[in-house]
């Protein structure tokens, strides 16, 4: 990726496991992209069939139609027990379970997909699939809201933020699992060749079939009272999802691809930072988003002792805002104001403020920031310069990793944890190294350690050995010698932190993902989980083509 | 049964590392034998071969005679490991524009890494591979290909194939052709039957040894999310 000149943010201040724990969705993120495709080029979302009975079980096939292919959510909704319903990948049964088909599916395609799609990771999938997911109805909104309808009411408001959706998916699993289609074969796609846009697509027709759904349901429970969802509150909902560990892993086995998000957003936020004149017209879209983030942080309600507080502080530091844009300092500010600001929130704010300043920044300037959407791509390399000499490769491990060098992994609270794939799941874990089995089948995610390894052999080698020589010697060190180099290229690909120690906090990293994802009102439930929103206040499939698609950046609902 | 190519990469990678290859190795097998697939070639039995010579002793790891550019099994009278010889080659030629393998147990793996190498350095490749008595070349254009010999170097020998390497860099003819080609290329699967099930299954089984077996406490915190859906 060619480099702007650009004051960027550093690496060892952007990717530190307890900034990316509090980063925020912002224009670039995946969600926000999709819908802006689609808005651009006039996608046309039909419901080509829906086989429901009363009780909302059945088939349902919605097709999305852009300019040059269609792709089809075809969901399968099943009864399923409360005593079945769990948040966890390792469930067997779903309330619902979808697949997005590459084009419409015939009848006697959705008869197979219904003998596997409702399995799961238990059926077999070929390359017309896409994506395979499944959802459970939030069991405290979906009932309820159906009774209300049904007998010609509203839901009642706070119910509606409590919650935020009607549908929480588990998993969406694309890029080949289970015999789906290989994420190189969307390559040649333009409206899918950008990160996660097939499971965004997913995910947004996911909402759509959840609010068709509840009102097929209350319908027909009483056709003469029934009344159908406020088209206000049917935009405030959005999909749920529950997020654990098998999330994590990725950001730290796609340096390149991590690398060029982040570098993305930094760009974005450099750019604003560096608008020179900001006009009235700038300042006071700023205003009216920090009122709006002011009723959203008012939404945003979460069990979690330690999240809640940060909003607490949140909420400080944007009154605090709002009074230092309306101070002397601020107002005596002719130029550069924007970066002003930003200096201002590192003085003053908490990191997850001074995130929340980025993404609102970020939001301020889509002519200088949308573009950047087009670099969110990179292909994976796996080749190492053999021409580099020993003493070059030592020298950027002690520029690069020098955080990974201090740390003392002979005190077992450095090395707590190992990361392990399960046998019952496919799916990644995280184990206690010192109390439980499996140890000696860790993943590669040790990176600090291994680098540490690598500095210490590589200060024993002769520094006249070539690196093809040193890697003949030493192939348990191919790998770090590869991320190394890697990592002297895609800057922001590397999580500066030790992701084995006792420290490692997962979620931070899932949030992370997530927030690129596009996701809000992230509702941490330990360390290792966490439950967000996708598409709230997005707009409906009926508001696609007619509506500003792209202000929906901190949810509300009034 | 199809497979995709993320499916192949993990469980050819995976299988590897339990026969004890280095990861950063065993990623390079599975990269290479899913290009292999992809492309309508047995790249499942070559590994499946690969991992039996290395198991049984028969291959081994290589080692280098600096001043021939030559790479051979670091034990006498043994074939030298693709899954070692593969990446060590791709080394040697970003340095060198010849290199020689002595002894080499399954070429078509090699063929695939050199085609991933080829697209990724933009160089050019040219082979030959010979045998007691067999002689086969083939050309790889900037991570194109010729194919016309490639089914002789799938069927295992016990002696192993001396392989002779030259590296040159690509012309713009083709830079030209193969940005023709790139978008079929792309597509996976066009030859799905291109493989033996037994391999893949014993593959299967092997890269299982680097899963582990949850626990009941594993279950419990493992994952993270909550086995009570209250929401």
């Amino acid at each position: 990726m060619k480099q702007e000149s650009l004051n960027l943010r550093p690496p060892h201040q952007v990717m530190r496991m307890e900034r990316m724990g509090v980063a925020f969705q912002s224009r670039i993120s995946f969600s926000r992209i999709l819908l802006r495709r689609m808005q651009r080029e006039q996608w046309q979302i039909e419901r080509r069939k829906f086989s429901l009975d009363d009780h909302g079980y059945g088939t349902a096939v919605y097709t999305a139609v852009g300019p040059h292919r269609a792709y089809s959510l075809v969901a399968f909704t099943d009864h399923l027990n409360d005593s079945a319903r769990t948040d966890r990948v390792i469930a067997e049964k779903w309330d619902a379970t979808f697949v997005l088909y590459d084009g419409i599916p015939s009848s006697e395609v959705i008869a197979r997909l219904r003998l596997n799609v409702p399995r799961q990771e238990a059926g077999r999938f070929v390359e017309s699939e896409i994506v395979l997911s499944r959802a459970n109805r939030s069991v405290r909104l979906f009932d309820y809201i159906t009774d209300q309808l049904s007998s010609g009411v509203q839901p009642d408001k706070d119910k509606l933020i409590d919650v935020g959706y009607l549908m929480r998916t588990t998993a969406v699993y694309g890029n080949g699992k289970f015999g789906v289609m290989d994420r190189e074969s969307l390559l040649d796609r333009q409206e899918l060749v950008g990160p996660f846009q097939a499971e965004m697509l997913t995910v947004y027709l996911i909402r759509c079939f959840s609010i068709d759904q509840i009102e097929h349901i209350a319908s027909r429970r009483c056709p003469t009272t029934f009344t159908p969802l406020k088209k206000s509150y049917k935009r405030f909902l959005g999909v749920g999802n529950a997020t654990g560990l098998g999330m994590a892993p990725f950001l730290v086995t796609h340096p390149e691809l991590i690398h060029s998000w982040v570098y993305a957003k930094e760009c974005a936020l450099a750019r604003v930072r560096e608008t020179v004149v900001v006009t009235s017209k700038k300042l006071e879209k700023f205003s009216h988003l920090i009122t709006t983030l002011k009723q959203h942080l008012t939404q945003w309600r979460v069990e979690d002792a330690k999240q809640s507080s940060n909003i607490v502080c949140l909420q400080r530091d944007l009154k605090n805002l709002t009074a230092f844009l309306q101070s002397p300092e601020f107002l005596s500010q002719t130029t550069l104001q924007w970066d002003f600001v930003y200096r201002w929130s590192e003085e003053k704010c908490t990191l997850e403020s001074q995130e929340l300043i980025v993404s609102m920044l970020i939001e301020l300037y889509p002519e200088l920031v949308d573009e950047l959407e087009k670099k969110l791509s990179v292909d994976r390399r796996i080749i190492i310069d053999t021409s580099q000499s020993i003493h070059q490769l030592l020298h950027n491990i002690e520029s690069i990793y020098d955080w990974a060098l201090t740390i003392d992994f002979e005190n077992r609270k450095n090395q707590t944890y190992f990361w392990y794939v399960s046998a019952n799941k496919l799916e990644p874990r995280l184990g206690y190294r010192f109390s439980e089995e499996g140890a000696d089948k860790e993943m590669a995610l040790d990176i600090a350690r291994a680098v540490q390894k690598l500095h210490k052999r590589l200060l024993k080698t002769d520094r006249q050995c070539t690196l093809m020589e040193f890697l003949l010697r030493y192939p348990d060190h191919r790998h770090t010698v590869n991320r190394v180099q890697t990592i002297q290229t895609y800057l922001y690909g590397e999580i500066r932190d030790n992701l084995i120690g006792r420290n490692c906090t997962p979620v931070d990293l899932l949030r992370y993902k997530l927030a690129f994802m596009g996701a809000s009102k992230f509702d941490p439930k330990s360390s290792l989980w966490t439950r967000i929103t996708l598409f709230q206040g997005a707009p409906l499939i009926d508001e696609l083509t007619k509506m500003s698609c792209d202000d929906y950046c901190f949810p509300v609902i009034n | 049964m199809s497979r995709s190519q993320n499916e192949i990469r993990s469980v050819v990678s995976k299988a590897t590392v339990a026969t004890g290859v280095p990861y950063g190795l065993a990623e390079l097998a599975g990269v290479s034998a899913a290009w292999l697939y992809v492309n309508g070639y047995d790249g499942i039995s070559a590994v499946g071969r690969a991992v039996d010579n290395l198991s049984r002793g028969i291959a081994k790891p290589v080692m280098l005679d600096c001043h021939a550019r030559h790479l051979h099994a670091d034990v006498e009278q043994k074939l030298a490991s693709v899954f070692y010889a593969a990446p060590s080659v791709t080394d040697l030629l970003g340095v060198e524009s010849v290199a020689t393998i002595a002894e080499l147990d399954e070429p078509l793996l090699l063929v695939g890494s050199l085609v991933q190498c080829s697209k990724l350095q933009d160089t050019n490749f040219a082979l030959q591979f010979t045998t007691t008595n067999s002689d086969t070349s083939l050309t790889i254009n900037r991570g194109e290909l010729n194919r016309d010999q490639v089914s002789a170097l799938n069927h295992g020998t016990t002696v192993g194939f001396n392989v002779h390497l030259t590296a040159f860099p690509v012309s713009e003819s083709d830079v030209k052709r193969s940005k023709r080609k790139s978008a079929a290329n792309m597509r996976a699967r066009q030859h799905s039957d291109a493989m033996i099930e037994e391999y893949w299954y014993e593959l299967e089984n092997l890269a299982k040894k680097t899963l582990v077996p949850e626990s009941s406490k594993s279950q419990e915190h493992g994952a993270g999310a909550g086995l009570i859906d209250n929401d």
